[in-house]
């Protein structure tokens, strides 16, 4: 019989601020079962972090565990949480960047731990230690490194050890691989999974990614507005969700569909369009571009240095079809933003060339008007919501902006006509002209972004990971934006990610970066039936999908 | 590593360069040294026989090596107050200010930090509270003014205290010492309060504000997760981290201890060359004022290297990254 | 205006005791600074109607040789002590604002190229800026002003004490607005709302105005404010010592370094009231600013 090993019973979790009460978490129930991996899922907000927070006692002030119980094997801790911290409950935070403390070496602190919950000798403590690393995966030969040494990845597992050296029987676990990029967060949730279960060590995993829910978990709760909405086996409920939420939840998340929206040169049987050079909007050439980060020359000769030369972007050549979607794909510095820097002309690029509609973009003779015509017809939509508008301005004004820079008015009533224009168009209203960037939601801001984005009249628009930085839900909705602006406007995207089910929504053709190379080029389908090089194959492999 | 130390070595060297430079200007081209020695009265052929006895025909660079060469063999010419060399009058008065400044900076770092970490550690409490509210007026009141108040109280009101001078004073070879008599120590305790008071509450602040925001780090959450006891987390892992930049701040604060003993000694009629400086001023005695200028300068820069150069002995981050160039 | 009242800040002043408190004390001051024409009883500095008789006299005593009272008792000159305060506040204030005003426009303007602009530019400046760190400011600023009456003829010395006090001090504290601004231009220059801006074609001038300027003013506020606070006490330092505001227009430190010499003597309240005086416009001034720092700051909430 497996007996319930931590029991939360109507928890909540008030935060007094100076506007008010607020219940982060509302009246919260649920249990873990012994050897068992629960998940905790919501969109931020949600009240899930501090759900796992409140069982170790540590929820962030001015907040307070209000009314509810939590116990342990029976018996109630939340009286006294301390007791139970790092030798019958442990906790993983997000960022492992942050997690260690960067003037202990990782060896020192494995031994403190361990000798706060059984005090043995220097010896014993040093055996012990040295058997966490070999756990996760660390060569113990680096037991004497400091934490700023290890990459991200290798960071998190060692405070995978470090929280289960003491020999919990429970970890919260707080979105410990969102930090991390897709190879990496794949071996990180492998290893947990692993050593929960060899070690018979129950998991509460805090996520809002349902792709690792669904990859990771035995059952799941799924949160909002900190109330629980529904709760069970995790294959049962993104099987046949029974709450509206988790319904909607499980149908925003993007999964790998392929060929779902019409290409606008549809094929009659056997009859291939005549591509030409007039149709594609967009052609890179060998685009390369180096970075020195050289030091100064006088302090290189002085230590026998050699020059640092990183290449970021390496020969990478792609064409875009006029009216099409191109997806390029790949890890934090495969050299995606590189390239999106590029082709919008913030960057120069060592070699190689940019063309568009036949124009080289990056030609020395081009004139200031010359470059304005083409600033015009190509525009951006940045990833951060919060930083991509000026926190200053009212939105009137930032969209007011690049109409009056490129004079494409000809009056004030004609400017006004045409900022309502693009307010309709995105699904904002007219009396959002006055307010400021703050007072809107992150899927609001990016759709004032795409609007200052189509103030030109565009031809081509380059998304530089537009959804990644909102919720699940928020984002399928900022995509169906996208797409229908394509058809209305028959716009050329550049669509730039390292989500690869959002882009098999989005792209009719994907190129996948890995440092700097354009390592495989296909249309959607082609990609991910069949897929051709090594590290394709990987990224499909390690990528979370709700794959039902 | 190597290469971080060399630049900061370098760039200290270039900067006392400046400072011998500036030194040098305001020496040679502010106000007349020539009238300022000989007076209204002289005549042609005097003016002419001691401007050639100065150098002063020299070409500027000459000029300029010239005195720094002298500087670094203590030559730095007369006061033009009394005709003494101005190498004497400081070294006469150096031991003064030195025996006062290192009596505040133990005052200040020993109470700022303590109290520091009190208030960050405790914050809540009325004791913390209070000391929050005493050291905001303890930075508003001006050093001088905390000066004259304490005299009142201490050695008009109270006569507890003497109120000026550094009262009996024993010579053992070039020093002379005020810790070996009591009236000596009694001189040194309100100056040193004093002169410690504001520098220490500005190291309370910034211990306090430094621990709290390490406090609030990820990896001290972690390591309460882990299970550590309170003691552990705030003295070895907090403590530690808050103290690296606590070191690297005060340590240029307490640079200025030196410069901040102008205010006391004048107030307390201290024999330092604090005094000896504001009295250059007031009288335009070039000499002095370029001399003081060098040597505080020189001081100021060596400090300066010598608490960089300790932020790099205990922060490991910084040694491994050879690329760090300016910051 | 309206967007003010309905602000986040203006919520947290109103139920705030020691921001209002200093923020009334700090404006009290000030008016009475700028209106000391119509409140003092007396000009202190004019000559003519000063009497010597009237010296030494105690606070709201008559005095035993006119029978005149004083609020604040007189100096050894016969100066109304209340008078004199008034006019020493004035000058106090006006060399503070004055320096701090200069202060803030070097260090926005350098703060920003550096921040901005970069490279060759960012490394000068700050350079210079550490090089000025090296020395405390009030050391720099009684450099300046060493130099600047050994340059100036002595019939000028005294003339132009307060331009010589407000361009040192104001030379001494421009660093500290000028790294806090050229952080903040490094964090919102690699925002994404200036890459838009750059999209459009905007030339760097104008985005350094128009985009990152009303971005950076904020810290400025509160760092101005702090450098106020330092600007009147090294004011205060600088007269007291003798090297600020002469006697012939002397700020609140040349009062109290009068009143120091009469402390022995019994005349106790030559000292105290140019005392509380300064105490109170620095720690209202300090309290105000303290405030605004711990509100603007969003992360010790």
């Amino acid at each position: 019989m497996v007996e319930k090993l931590l029991e939360l019973k109507h928890i909540s979790v008030t935060f007094k601020t100076r506007r008010g009460s607020f219940k982060a978490v509302d009246d919260l129930s649920l249990d873990l079962k012994e050897g068992e991996i629960l998940g905790i899922v919501g969109e931020s907000g949600a009240g899930k972090s501090i759900t796992g927070a409140a069982i170790l006692g540590l929820i962030p002030s001015p907040g307070k565990l209000s009314s509810g119980t939590i116990s342990f094997k029976g018996q109630r801790i939340d009286l006294n949480p301390k007791l139970m911290r790092g030798s019958k409950i442990s906790m993983i935070f997000q960022d492992p960047l942050v997690s260690l403390n960067p003037l202990r070496r990782i060896g020192d602190q494995l031994i403190e731990t361990i000798q706060t919950h059984s005090p043995c000798s220097s010896a014993e403590a040093f055996k012990r230690a040295i058997k966490s690393l070999e756990e996760v995966g660390i060569d113990p030969s680096r037991f004497d490194a400091y934490p700023h040494t290890f990459s991200g990845g290798m960071r998190q597992r060692v405070v995978i050890a470090l929280a289960l050296a003491p020999g919990p029987a429970v970890i919260v676990a707080d979105e410990p691989t969102t930090s991390l990029d897709v190879s990496n967060q794949d071996q990180v949730l492998k290893l947990l999974k692993k050593l929960c279960k060899e070690k018979k060590t129950s998991v509460i995993l805090v996520t809002h990614d349902m792709g690792v829910i669904f990859q990771t978990t035995d059952r799941v709760a799924v949160l909002y507005g900190g109330r629980l909405v529904e709760i069970g086996v995790t294959r049962e409920v993104l099987k046949n969700p029974t709450h509206p939420y988790t319904q909607s939840l499980v149908q925003s998340t993007p999964k790998i569909e392929v060929g779902s929206f019409k290409k606008p040169t549809d094929q009659l049987d056997g009859f291939q369009p005549k591509i030409d050079e007039q149709s594609k909007a967009l052609v890179a050439e060998k685009l390369t571009r180096e970075f020195d980060l050289s030091p100064a020359w006088f302090f290189r000769k002085l230590s026998f240095q050699k020059q640092k030369r990183v290449l970021a972007v390496d020969s990478v050549s792609f064409s875009i079809n006029k009216g099409e979607t191109y997806g390029l794909v790949g890890d934090s510095g495969s050299g995606k933003s590189t390239i999106a820097k590029m082709v919008v002309g913030l960057l120069k690029p060592s070699s190689g060339a940019i063309t568009f509609n036949g124009k080289n973009l990056n030609g020395s003779d081009l004139s200031h008007r010359e470059s304005q015509k083409i600033r015009q017809r190509i525009q951006m939509v940045f990833q951060s919501p919060y930083a991509s508008l000026n926190p200053r301005w009212k939105i009137g004004d930032i969209l007011l902006e690049p109409i009056r820079v490129f004079g494409l008015s000809s009056s004030i009533e004609d400017e006004h006509k045409r900022i309502f224009e693009l307010l309709d168009q995105v699904g904002l209203s007219k009396s959002d002209v006055q307010k400021y960037p703050h007072e809107f939601s992150g899927g609001q801001r990016q759709r004032i972004s795409i609007a200052r984005a189509l103030a030109s009249k565009p031809d081509v628009i380059i998304c530089d990971e537009p959804t990644s930085a909102l919720d699940v839900s928020i984002q399928a909705q900022v995509l169906n934006l996208l797409r229908e602006l394509q058809r209305e406007f028959s716009l050329t995207y550049l669509f730039i990610t390292h989500d690869l089910a959002v882009v098999s929504s989005m792209a009719n053709n994907i190129g996948v970066l890995n440092k700097g190379r354009l390592i495989e080029e296909q249309s959607s389908e082609m990609l991910f039936s069949k897929p051709q090089h090594e590290h394709t194959k990987m990224l499909l492999a390690a990528a979370p999908i709700l794959d039902i | 590593m190597i290469l971080i130390v060399l630049r900061r070595l370098i760039q200290s060297i270039v900067v006392l360069f400046l400072v011998a430079l500036i030194s040098f200007l305001i020496f040679r081209f502010v106000g007349n040294p020539v009238d300022n020695l000989l007076g209204q009265e002289a005549t042609v052929q005097q003016r002419a026989d001691l401007e050639a006895a100065l150098g002063l025909n020299q070409p500027i660079y000459e000029q300029y090596v010239n005195f720094v060469w002298n500087a670094l063999r203590f030559d730095f010419g007369n006061s033009y107050r009394g005709a003494l060399p101005v190498a004497e009058l400081i070294s006469s008065r150096l031991p003064a200010t030195l025996e006062l400044a290192f009596v505040s900076a133990l005052f200040a770092v020993f109470v700022g930090v303590t109290t520091g970490v009190y208030t960050a550690i405790r914050r809540n409490s009325f004791l913390s509270k209070l000391i929050l509210s005493v050291s905001l007026i303890g930075v508003s009141l001006p050093t001088f003014l905390i000066g004259v108040l304490l005299i009142w109280i201490f050695a008009v009101e109270l006569r507890w205290l003497p109120s000026f001078g550094r009262g009996e004073v024993i010579q053992i070879g070039w020093w002379s010492t005020g810790f070996l008599t009591v009236s000596g120590l009694k001189s040194l305790i309100l100056p040193g309060i004093t002169l410690g008071l504001y520098q220490l509450t500005l190291i309370m602040r910034l211990t306090r504000s430094e621990m709290l925001e390490v406090l609030n780090q990820d990896y001290i959450r972690f390591v309460r997760a882990l299970g550590l006891s309170d003691r552990k987390v705030h003295f070895n892992h907090a403590l530690p981290n808050t103290l690296v930049p606590v070191i690297t701040i005060a340590g240029l604060q307490l640079g200025s201890i030196v410069a901040f003993a102008i205010i006391t000694e004048t107030v307390f009629q201290w024999p330092g060359v604090g005094l000896l400086f504001i009295n250059s001023v007031y009288f335009v005695d070039i000499p002095v004022m370029s001399a003081y200028l060098l040597l505080v300068g020189g001081l100021f820069v060596i400090i300066n290297l010598i608490v960089d150069l300790l932020y790099l002995a205990i922060d490991p981050r910084i040694r491994d990254n050879q690329l760090m160039g300016e910051a | 205006m309206d967007r003010f009242l309905h602000s986040d800040l203006f919520y947290d002043f109103v139920r705030s005791p020691i921001a209002v408190i200093s923020f009334v004390l700090v404006s009290t001051l000030i008016l009475l600074a700028v209106f000391a024409n119509f409140i003092a009883p007396t000009n202190p500095f004019d000559p003519a109607s000063l009497n010597l008789m009237n010296g030494f006299t105690a606070p709201l005593e008559p005095n035993a040789f006119t029978g005149e009272v004083f609020l604040m008792g007189t100096d050894d000159q016969g100066r109304d002590l209340f008078s004199a305060i008034l006019f020493g506040l004035r000058v106090s204030l006006f060399v503070g604002l004055m320096a701090v005003a200069l202060a803030t426009g070097i260090g926005v303007f350098l703060g920003l190229l550096a921040g901005y602009i970069g490279g060759w530019l960012d490394s000068l400046i700050m350079r210079l800026a550490d090089i000025q760190m090296t020395f405390p400011s009030i050391l720099i600023a009684m450099l300046i002003y060493g130099v600047a009456r050994g340059v100036l003829p002595p019939e000028l010395r005294d003339e132009m004490a307060i331009s010589v006090l407000i361009l040192s001090i104001g030379l001494s504290e421009w660093v500290s607005i000028a790294r806090t601004v050229r952080s903040s231009t490094l964090v919102e220059k690699e925002k994404e709302y200036v890459a838009a801006a750059r999209l459009i074609g905007l030339n760097h001038f104008r985005i350094m105005l128009r985009h990152i300027l009303p971005n950076v003013l904020s810290p400025v506020l509160v760092i101005a404010t702090i450098t106020l606070a330092l600007a009147i006490i090294a004011e205060a330092t600088l007269s007291f010592l003798g090297v600020g505001a002469p006697p012939t227009k002397p700020s609140l430190g040349t009062l109290i370094r009068v009143g120091q010499d009469f402390l022995f003597s019994g005349e106790w309240w030559i000292l105290l009231f140019p005392a509380i005086t300064l105490l109170l416009l620095a720690l209202s001034v300090n309290l105000f600013g303290d405030w605004l720092r711990d509100t603007l700051n969003p992360r010790l909430k």
